[in-house]
C-alpha cells in the first residue's frame, strides 16, 4: 500500500521558489488616492479638532465629539463617487459646518454639538432645499440626491 | 439667566462678529465680502458680538491679528428672530459685548440656520485695524 504521504500533495518542498508579482510597481491604494475628497475631509475635521479652543470673544470652537462622529457617519454614507474637496469649519459652540460648491451651486452641512444636522442646497447663494439629516435610510437617499444635484452642475 | 432684548438698542445700531474662519466669510453677486451663515449660527444658541460705535477695535485687532468682522445691524438681527442682548461679563474684557439668541426658530432646526443666512446675507464685512502695538492684548 502507498503511504498518502507519497502522493504529489505532499511532495517535499525542496527549495522556496519567490512568487513573482506581474508588475514591479506597488499598487496605490491609500485613502488620498482612491477619495482624495474624503482623505481632505478627514484631514480638516482631525485639523480642527486639534486646533480647536475656547474663545470667549467669539465661542466655544473645540468640536464636540458627537459633532465629530456625526461629520464621520455622513462622509461614510456618501456613495457619488467623484467629488469636490469640500471645506469644513468650525460653528461656535461645539459645531462643524461642510460644504461643497461647484460652479454656482453649493452644498452645505450645519452639524452642531449635539449632532443636530441640517442639510441645505444654494444655488447662486439662494436656499433651493434643506432638510434635517437622520440616521435612517431616507437620510441616505437626502444625501446622495443632494451632492448628485451638485455634481450635475458640472 | 435668560437673555433679554436690549430695546434701547435702536435698528440702526451696527454690531460685528469676528469671523475667526474663512469660511466665516462669503462673497456677494458683485464681488463684496458678505458674512457666511455659519457665522451667525451658534449650538448653544448664543453668538458672541460686540457694539461696533462701543467696542475697542484695537483691542480686538491685538487679540486677532489678520481677521476681518462681519458687521450687520440690530434691525436685520431683529427682522431674522433673534434678539440682542447685553452681556457685559462676556467677551473676556472687550467693551460692548452683547449676544445674538434665535428667538423665532427653534435651536439647531431648519429654521434657526434659514435666519442665520438671512442675517448674513444682509451684513458686511471690513477688515480690523492693525494691532497697534501699544494696546496692552488685555486677555484677563
Amino acid at each position: 500500500m502507498t503511504p498518502i504521504t507519497a502522493t504529489p500533495a505532499f511532495e517535499q518542498v525542496l527549495s522556496v521558489k519567490a512568487v513573482q508579482a506581474s508588475t514591479s510597481e506597488l499598487v496605490p491604494a491609500s485613502l488620498s488616492d482612491t477619495a482624495p475628497w474624503l482623505y481632505s475631509a478627514l484631514s480638516q475635521l482631525h485639523d480642527l479638532q486639534r486646533a480647536g479652543r475656547d474663545v470667549p470673544e467669539v465661542g466655544d470652537l473645540r468640536i464636540a465629539e458627537t459633532a465629530s462622529t456625526q461629520i464621520r457617519t455622513i462622509l461614510s454614507l456618501i456613495s457619488v463617487r467623484t467629488l469636490p474637496t469640500p471645506i469644513l469649519y468650525p460653528i461656535s459652540g461645539g459645531g462643524v459646518g461642510m460644504k461643497w460648491s461647484v460652479g454656482n451651486r453649493e452644498v452645505e452641512f450645519t452639524t452642531f454639538a449635539s449632532g443636530n444636522t441640517i442639510a441645505a442646497e444654494l444655488e447662486n447663494a439662494q436656499l433651493v432645499d434643506d432638510c434635517e439629516f437622520a440616521e435612517n435610510s431616507k437620510a441616505q437617499t437626502d444625501l446622495n440626491s443632494y451632492l448628485g444635484w451638485l455634481v450635475n452642475a458640472r | 439667566m435668560p437673555y433679554e432684548d436690549d430695546v434701547a438698542l435702536h435698528g440702526e445700531v451696527e454690531i460685528l462678529r469676528v469671523l475667526v474662519n474663512s469660511s466665516w466669510c462669503a462673497q456677494k453677486d458683485d464681488g463684496a465680502e458678505r458674512p457666511s451663515s455659519a457665522a451667525f449660527v451658534d449650538s448653544s444658541n448664543e453668538a458672541s458680538c460686540f457694539i461696533l460705535a462701543e467696542t475697542d477695535l484695537d483691542l480686538i485687532a491685538t487679540r486677532f491679528p489678520g481677521k476681518k468682522i462681519g458687521i450687520v445691524t440690530v434691525a436685520a438681527a431683529r427682522d431674522a428672530g433673534f434678539i440682542v442682548a447685553r452681556d457685559p461679563g462676556g467677551g473676556a474684557g472687550v467693551p460692548g459685548h452683547v449676544v445674538l439668541v434665535q428667538r423665532r426658530a427653534a435651536p439647531e432646526s431648519k429654521g434657526h440656520v434659514r435666519l442665520a443666512r438671512q442675517l448674513a446675507s444682509s451684513g458686511r464685512v471690513a477688515p480690523l485695524p492693525e494691532p497697534r502695538r501699544d494696546v496692552p492684548n488685555g486677555v484677563p
